[in-house]
Parts: C-alpha cells; structure tokens; sequence
C-alpha cells in the first residue's frame, strides 16, 4: 500500500467527504455525467474548504495570544506555526517554548520557521517541559485527529504535556481542521492501531531489548481546554455533538 | 433624525458616567434606543437590510466604547442585528415564495426552465440561512451557494413583472422595518419578563428544608427565592454581605419581609458555613462563550469553596447577560476599578494618602475591583429564562441568539 494507513486525518477527511456524497442531494441527477460533474465540483469545494480553514484558526487563534505570553509549542503543526505567525504579524510580543521532538526532531524544525519571523524561542529537550511549565502562560498543539469524545490524537508527549499543564492549571489549546474530526472513541492509550515510526537511539539497542514505537498519543478532553477549528472555538464537549450530528 | 442623535448621546454620556445600574437596565435601554434608531432610520430602496445593519452597528460601537465593561450592551446591539439579518431572510424567501407562485401560475408551457431559477434561489436562501447559523461539520458543505447551478436571484425576479415591481418593493421595505421593530419588542418583553420566566423554575430546583446560600444582591436571586418561598417551600437562606457594599444586608431585608428564614454572614465565614449548605445560587455579571462568568466580587471564592464541599453552584441569569466573547485575559480584562471610599473613609486615612511622602506616591494604595471571574468548570448549572443547562452548552445558546459575523461590533484600529 502506498498510502499511510495509519493516518487519521485522511481516514477522517475521507469519511467526511462520503458523508457529504451520500447524504446530499448530489446524486439525484437522472444523468450520470452530470453527477459525476457534481461530485468531482464538491470534491474541489472540499478542497477549498479545507484550505481556507487553516487561515480562519489563525484568525481565531491569534486572539488568545497577549503581550507578554510565553507559549509552549509541541510538535510541528503546521496550523499551529500559521496561527502564531499572524500573531507575530499583528505585533504581538511573545515568546515560544518548542519542545525538542524526538524521534524527527519536529522542535528543530519549527523553532527554525519562528526564528526567521523574529519571534524569540527557546529549544527544551522532551523531558524539560514540568521543569519549564511555571514560566509558560499557555500550551499550543496541533492534532493528528480530533475524536468523538473531544480529546485529540497527536504527536507522542502531547498527553504528558496537557497533564502537566492541567496539575499547574495551565490552559491547553488545540488547534486543529474540521476535516481532523474523527469517528473514533478510544477509550485508552492502547485503543488504537500504533503508528510505529523508527526511533534513531544513536547507539545500538541491547539485545533483548524491546522500544516503544508508536508516535502518538491520546489527551483526553478533561485535559484540553478549547480547540480552534475553522468552525469557531470550541469546547471540547461540542466536537461530540457535531460528530454525532453528522453521522447520526 | 436629529432627535434620535440626541438620544444616543445622552445614553452614551448615562453610559459613561455609570448612571444605568445593572445589566438589565442597560440592555433594556440599548434595546429601546436601537429600536427608535431603526424606527427614525430612512430605509434606501436597495440593500436595506445592510443599511439598517450598518445604521446599527454604528450606535453600537458609540455604545459599547461608551461602557465596555458593561458587556448586556454589547449583547443586545448582537442581538439586534441577527434580528435584523433573519427578518431579512424570511423576507427574501417570502417573497421567492410568491414569485414561483405566479410564475407557474402565468405560464405553465415552459414550466422546466422556470422551475430550476426558482428552486435554486430557495436554496440560495438557505445558503444564507445557514451562514447565518454557526458554521458546523454538517453546513461545511451545503453552506456555499453553488456558483454553477445558481442564477442571480435579482435577475431572476426582474423579467417578470415591472409595473408593479415598485410598489411591491416599498411595501416590502416597510414589512421589514416593521418586522424587525415587532422582534425588538419582543426582545424587550423577554428582558421584562425574564426574572419570571426564571422563578417559574425554582420550586423544580429548591427542595424542603435545604439551606441555600448567596453572596450579595442580585435581583434574579432575590425573585427566585422568594418565587420558591410563594409556592410554600420551606428553606433558610445564608447571605453573605457582600462587602464592600454590603448589598446582602438589603437582600436580607427583602426575603425577611417576605418571611424567608435568613441568616447573615460576613464573606469571611462562607468557608466556614459552606459545609452546612446544599445549593450556592448567585446571580453574575456575564455569562462568557465558554461557560464561564463575570460576577460581583468575593463570588470566586464561593465557588472555590462550593467545590471543595462538592456543593452546587448554580448560576441564574437572563438570557440578555449570554456574551458571545471569550474571556482571552480574564484577570486584566472585563473588570472595572471602583471608588476606593467604599473601603476606606478619605477623612481618616487622609494622612496616609499623602501624596507629599515618599516623592510623591502616597504608601497606602486602595484597590477596589468590581468582578471576579470564575472558571467554567467550577459551575454546576446555568438557570436562563430559556431553562437550565451546563457549561458546556453554552455555546448552543450563543449559536441561536447571534451571527458569527457580529461578535466583533468594533472594528479594529489597524495600527
């Protein structure tokens, strides 16, 4: 298979856009052509849709940065780095914390796109982020896919760090497209297929020795605090209630 | 028209100078001042629904600017304009309501070609009707008017017939201003009747012989204990005082004279006492988008408390208090700074409020702050006028009561 079976995003955007072929009127045509021609004009309308989402979360996003915050980023999202670079655009004074991001070294990357839009940040290793959190004012992420209890999939750590945010009542925002809402309900960490990604130790494992090598993880939604998504902000509870309005 | 100019300055100045009190109040008054803007505004014969929208959102930025802590104005002004934004809409599709009608009626012959233009300017209608709701997973999609299938509704209803065209028109302008003036009325009325619409639910909530507690005066409240007592429900009410401007006294006052059983405590004691209780209600300020409240001071800390004793901290508010804004910087935001004397007395701290000492700041600083903001997750339950509901389905309330596109009434300096 040449596709990546493992990603919710596209599982999720492709359950969405069959939701919208058969629940519309799209192929009540009598000619086949002339729904055929619907379907592919929906299709790029999808395709539109989903692109202008990214600059609707900016716009929403950018609002809850203020002067003088200190953010902390995990994971390169790329929704994430578009809503922070408004902010920066806007003259917002801030500065970013990016975790490191082992294994592909997501941190390196995204600290290097705020670095050239002048917005000051500092790199922290993975294990850094309880030792850090008092001077943080807020906690953003990105989503692999947003599920049906509220809570999110995302890059390995995104669990942890909500935790810590939560015991130092910190808020966590998500952000995350409305096509990254998915009909899955896990109900733990090992709920769902692993994503398993190599994992470069640098020096040769022992033998015997077994690694963990999913790249994601589940946050419940107790831990999220609102998620921007090109449908306006929202509560984590009101992802449920779109899901299941859409697919009831 | 100058008489309506003269009208929102002088509740522009009422505004600043903090003359109105309480959100009720305000939000009566914006809606009765914006309904005499709409009455007095001269409707043009094309776009009217935009000019009035405009007329509008000009008082209300005046409005809000004038007072932005007293976030009812605000409300009301979104309020209004979805108001107007949907009487436009059921105008417009009333009318291409009628224009099928005689469309078929006239020539039935070519009735294919005329069936398509007409179906698709209803869907164009609900097109708009749906950006006009909140954009949600199931609208994504549908909510576009589709650019292919869709001929210009104006064009479609130009052909058909032009001699009575403008008098139709006219009397369409004047439907709308008057359906958009009967809404706001009917607006003003569920402001009125809103302290009942919430007491009619109070027998539901207070049982027999529970202990109630509240901080300060709120006139929800006191309509909603005594809406209870009326109904022969026997409960004791505690009531801290409210400091500093002991408006739980006067509360107290009120419910003794109706024969409520009522203790008074000072704030410092809720802690103290909150163990005894079954139910904190308070009434707010503002209820935010995400659930949560803008409410007098000292009311945090109830709430805090109420947790730790796993006690219900129930909020009764009027719709009109539902603000569509998040609280983005709840601590430096939405809060004002009252006159320090209710604390202290100028006489007699005079000397300590020198500004002769210490190069010319005095040492003794007196902070008075009018509101505390409480998190969503420390509330229970929302009593509004329209009923009860969680935190959480706030934003459901704020989806059927405003259009997106009105949550930011000023416009930006751009700067």
């Amino acid at each position: 298979m040449s596709w990546d079976t493992t990603s919710i995003s596209l599982s999720a955007g492709c359950d969405l856009f069959m939701r919208y072929v058969t629940r519309t009127s799209a192929l009540e045509y009598e000619d086949f052509n002339a729904a055929k021609l619907r379907l592919i004009e929906r299709g790029e309308k999808f395709g539109e849709i989903s692109l202008k989402a990214r600059r609707t979360i900016a716009m929403l996003g950018q609002d809850f940065v203020f002067d003088g915050s200190t953010i902390l980023v995990h994971g390169f999202s790329r929704v994430v780095l578009e809503v922070l670079k408004l902010a920066a655009s806007n003259r917002k004074m801030f500065r970013v914390f990016c975790t490191e991001g082992r294994p592909d070294r997501t941190g390196l990357r995204f600290s290097n796109e705020l670095a050239q839009l002048g917005v000051p940040v500092k790199l922290l290793l993975d294990s850094a982020v309880a030792y850090a959190m008092d001077e943080v004012d807020m906690v953003f992420v990105g989503a692999d896919g947003v599920v049906e209890s509220g809570g999110i999939l995302n890059m390995m750590g995104t669990y942890q760090i909500a935790l810590v945010a939560h015991s130092m009542s910190k808020p966590v925002y998500v952000a995350a497209e409305s096509y990254k809402f998915a009909r899955l309900y896990p109900l733990d960490q090992k709920d769902l297929a692993p994503a398993i990604r190599p994992i470069d130790f640098g020096v040769p494992i022992p033998s015997g020795v077994e690694v963990e090598g999913n790249a994601r993880d589940y946050t419940p939604p107790q831990y999220l605090t609102l998620l921007f998504t090109d449908l306006g902000v929202l509560t984590p509870s009101v992802v449920s209630d779109e899901l299941i309005q859409l697919y009831l | 028209m100058p008489d309506v100019q003269a009208l929102v300055n002088d509740f522009v100045l009422k505004l600043k100078r903090r003359k109105i009190e309480g959100s009720q109040a305000s939000a009566r008054q914006t809606a009765e001042l914006l309904r005499s803007v709409i009455s007095h505004h001269r409707m043009p014969y094309t776009n009217q629904a935009q000019a009035l929208i405009n007329a509008v959102r000009a008082v209300g930025e005046h409005l809000i600017a004038a007072n932005p802590v007293e976030l009812a104005v605000g409300n009301i002004v979104r309020r209004v304009l979805h108001i107007i934004r949907e009487e436009d809409l059921t105008s417009t599709e009333s009318s291409f309501e009628g224009l099928s009608l005689s469309a078929n009626s006239d020539d039935d012959d070519n009735s294919e070609s005329e069936a398509r233009p007409v179906l698709s300017a209803a869907a164009v209608a609900a097109a708009a009707r749906s950006t006009l709701r909140a954009p949600s997973l199931q609208t994504l999609l549908e909510g576009i008017p589709d650019s292919a299938s869709a001929p210009h509704p104006s064009s479609s209803g130009g052909d058909s017939d032009g001699k009575s065209k403008s008098a139709e028109r006219s009397s369409r302008s004047k439907k709308l201003k008057h359906d958009v003036i009967e809404a706001i009325n009917e607006l003003i009325q569920d402001i009125d009747t809103c302290h009942e619409q919430i007491s009619e639910q109070a027998v539901g909530l207070i049982h027999q012989n529970e202990v109630i507690l509240t901080l300060g005066r709120s006139r929800t409240v006191k309509e909603f204990l005594c809406a209870a007592n009326e109904k022969k429900r026997s409960f004791r009410v505690f009531i801290a005082e409210g400091a500093p401007r002991y408006q739980g006294h006067v509360l107290a006052k009120e419910l003794v004279s109706k024969g409520l059983q009522t203790t008074v405590i000072t704030d410092s004691a809720v802690f103290a006492m909150i163990s005894r209780v079954n139910m904190v209600i308070v009434g707010v300020h503002a209820i935010m988008a995400n659930g949560g409240v803008i409410a007098p001071i000292g009311i945090n800390m109830v709430a805090l408390a109420a947790q730790r004793h796993a006690v219900p901290f129930v909020v009764v508010a009027g719709s009109h208090k539902l603000c569509p804004l998040y609280p983005h910087n709840p601590e430096v935001l939405l809060n004002e700074l009252k006159c320090p004397s209710d604390l202290l007395d100028f006489g007699e701290f005079s000397d300590c409020m020198d500004f002769g000492t210490s190069g010319g700041s005095p040492l003794l600083h007196v902070v008075n702050p009018a509101f505390d903001y409480v998190p969503p997750k420390l509330v229970s339950l929302f009593i509004t006028d329209t009923g009860g509901h969680s935190p959480s389905y706030m934003y459901r309330l704020i989806a059927d009561y405003y259009s997106a596109d009105d949550f930011v009434v000023q416009r930006r300096t751009s700067s």
